[in-house]
């Protein structure tokens, strides 16, 4: 099931701050996902153990919101064997980087919107 | 208002995404310098080259140098396992460029060596200036890492311009081993604090609600 939410060339057409809000992505915008897919645009992919270190999120809070990404497509998770541990690699997928890139865009236009809001107010 | 903790910062942003955007800008960039940030992995390595510069200007006899290489290679081993098992793995992304500004000083340095453009007997270090112009362009690519960059810059730019030595006498950093054990002692303070801006990063973090 992939990720919905309004393109950021939608987001334009909106000039009152709730809508531009509602069209965010809510599977990426969850904070503890969006911790975890801004790390992984950064990055080829990870283990499990470096997210796990980097967002704090205990393990099964982890792997709840990995399995959540994952469904929707926005990461591929692969298990395998160095040596004789297990190891867990996450990646975010071609749609994911996509995904995670139209939100932090969406983002930033909604925060140069009450920028300039501000400013007009002032 | 939503949080997320992390790094050495907390990214609070409200619905829209206002807040502190650099936590964020912190967490792609331990991500995306992960391998880098693994200071204590190059230091032992950078010790024994620092210390085999110093038997080649003669400071030190030859047999600590042999001695040392396999602590170092121990020392790399076992922090590349630290790493490893406390902090995980990171496969980075294909380098954009930027290590070019690092690797041009060198360049510089071999064409110049290369060509006789500088002489050991002048008062003042060339090399030594232009490896601290290259550590202070590292500092403007690797700003969470200029409180390091930005002092061995500017103490390497004075060590080389001041006559240490005395008026018309030859600078102590002239000769290559003398400057690239000042360049390896800089490397090494520099590892030291990419450890510890690692560290930050990690250190006592609770996790986003949720």
């Amino acid at each position: 099931m992939p990720s919905r939410g309004a393109s950021p060339g939608e987001v334009e057409g909106h000039d009152a701050p709730f809508e531009a809000i509602a069209a965010l992505d809510k599977l990426i915008h969850e904070p503890a996902r969006l911790a975890i897919t801004t790390a992984l645009s950064a990055c080829e992919k990870t283990d499990f153990l470096f997210l796990l270190r980097l967002t704090g999120l205990s393990k099964g809070n982890l792997s709840a919101h990995l399995s959540k990404l994952e469904a929707a497509g926005v990461v591929d998770i692969s298990k395998r064997f160095a040596g004789k541990r297990p190891e867990t690699w996450i990646r975010l997928t071609g749609h994911g980087r996509r995904v995670v890139a139209a939100h932090w865009e969406r983002l930033d236009e909604v925060r140069r919107r009450a920028s300039a809001w501000s400013r007009g107010r002032s | 208002m939503t949080q997320v903790e992390h790094g050495t910062g907390v990214v609070a942003m409200d619905a829209a995404g206002h807040g502190d955007i650099g936590g964020i800008a912190r967490l792609r960039y331990v991500t995306a310098h992960f391998e880098f940030l693994q200071g204590l992995v190059l230091v032992p390595v950078i010790c024994w080259m620092a210390l085999a510069m110093a038997w080649a200007a003669d400071w030190v006899p030859g047999w600590p140098v042999l001695a040392a290489a396999p602590c170092a290679l121990l020392g790399s081993y076992l922090a590349v396992r630290h790493y490893r098992r406390h902090y995980g793995q990171v496969r980075p992304r294909a380098s954009r460029g930027r290590g070019v500004v690092s690797a041009l000083p060198i360049v510089v340095l071999t064409v110049a060596a290369a060509t006789g453009t500088f002489s050991e007997s002048w008062p003042v270090s060339l090399p030594g200036i232009v490896l601290a112009a290259g550590v202070a362009g590292c500092a403007w690519f690797q700003r969470p890492l200029a409180p390091a960059l930005v002092p061995v810059a500017v103490l390497g730019a004075l060590l080389s311009v001041l006559p240490l030595a005395g008026a018309g006498r030859p600078h102590p950093l002239g000769p290559a081993e003398h400057w690239i054990f000042a360049l390896l002692v800089g490397a090494a303070v520099v590892q030291v604090y990419a450890h510890v801006v690692l560290r930050g990063a990690f250190a006592g973090r609770r996790g986003p609600r949720g």
